[in-house]
């Protein structure tokens, strides 16, 4: 599916101008990438958001040589946000499974786009912030569900 | 209690306000309703969907969620908390229940009073959904580090400057 059909299904992005959904679409980088390709590396620094637009992505997390998959992403779904929120580095790894696309927003692009065209940056801030409560949801969820198998087993 | 003046508001809620000025302080605060509890009421019932964020003025809350034991007070919350930013968000089930544990005193962000606001102070609106961004992102920080003391291992790698290379060079090993 073409990244502007993504973007116009998205419930805060859909209501922008045609203009504004089409500067935003310009603006994202697509790529077609081989599975295990990994876009985003736990604890380097980088402030592009990233869109999959087809295949999956899983976010997996590192500490001390263990690894621990926090869930897959589907079409539709941004990542790599908590970096370009608080310009941290990456909190998690995000590797391609199977072949995949993903589109790239970079921040110096992103950063212009909401400077110059306002209503841009209201709406994809809100996009942002769902796509973060909803990332926070899926972590406590799984949270919950260990505390709950940890309890039950002592 | 009366509507908190704009330079209270900001400090007491730094995070919350930042890189707002005066003007944009006044017309957040305009948006935001003074809301006081008696002692045991609830502000927030988990499982219960919510739209509205709270910024505690007075008193204390207590957290409480649901276990398979039964019901856990995780955290008390007090003056200067902001709380119930993910429903403020999505619309969606609060995940715990917050109590008065004494009379408190709340400002609640509404989502027809924010939607009100995103439309007569654009840019004051979008500032405050990047710092209510920020916050998310600080607690997925810190629930992903929690994962990792309870979450069960995919795998064990070693292209990360891991444990496994640290003490591998500390007895002058090579890794073969």
């Amino acid at each position: 599916m073409p990244v502007t059909d993504l973007l116009r299904q998205n419930p805060h992005l859909s209501r922008l101008a045609p203009e504004h959904l089409d500067a935003l679409d310009d603006a994202f980088v697509v790529a077609s990438l081989a599975d295990g390709h990994v876009v985003a590396r736990q604890g380097d620094r980088g402030g592009e958001v990233f869109l999959v637009v087809e295949g999956e992505v899983e976010v997996s997390h590192v500490h001390d040589g263990q690894r621990r998959s926090l869930g897959r992403l589907a079409p539709g779904e941004f990542f790599g946000l908590v970096s370009l929120v608080d310009q941290g580095p990456r909190s998690a790894t995000c590797t391609v499974r199977g072949p995949s696309k993903v589109a790239a927003l970079s921040a110096g692009a992103s950063a212009l786009l909401f400077h110059t065209h306002a209503p841009i940056g209201h709406a994809f801030q809100r996009a942002l912030a769902s796509q973060l409560a909803a990332d926070f949801r899926r972590v406590d969820a799984r949270l919950r569900d260990l505390y709950e198998q940890r309890t039950s087993q002592a | 209690m009366s509507h908190l003046p704009p330079t209270r508001l900001s400090a007491q809620f730094p995070a919350f306000t930042r890189a707002l000025g005066d003007d944009d302080l006044a017309a957040l605060s305009r948006a935001l309703t003074p809301r006081e509890l008696a002692k045991g009421e609830a502000l927030l019932v988990e499982g219960q969907p919510s739209s509205s964020l709270y910024l505690v003025t007075g008193g204390r809350f207590g957290v409480r969620v649901s276990a398979a034991a039964g019901p856990v007070i995780v955290a008390t919350v007090g003056p200067g908390a902001v709380v119930a930013e993910v429903s403020f968000i999505d619309g969606g089930a609060a995940s715990a229940t917050l109590e008065a544990l004494e009379p408190a005193s709340v400002l609640a962000l509404d989502r027809d009073a924010f939607d009100h606001l995103a439309t007569s102070h654009p840019a004051v609106a979008t500032r405050v959904l990047a710092n209510v961004s920020a916050s998310l992102a600080a607690r997925i920080r810190a629930a992903t580090d929690r994962f990792d003391t309870l979450a069960p291992i995919d795998a064990i790698v070693d292209d990360a400057p891991g444990i496994l290379d640290r003490l591998y060079s500390l007895f002058g090993l090579s890794r073969s």
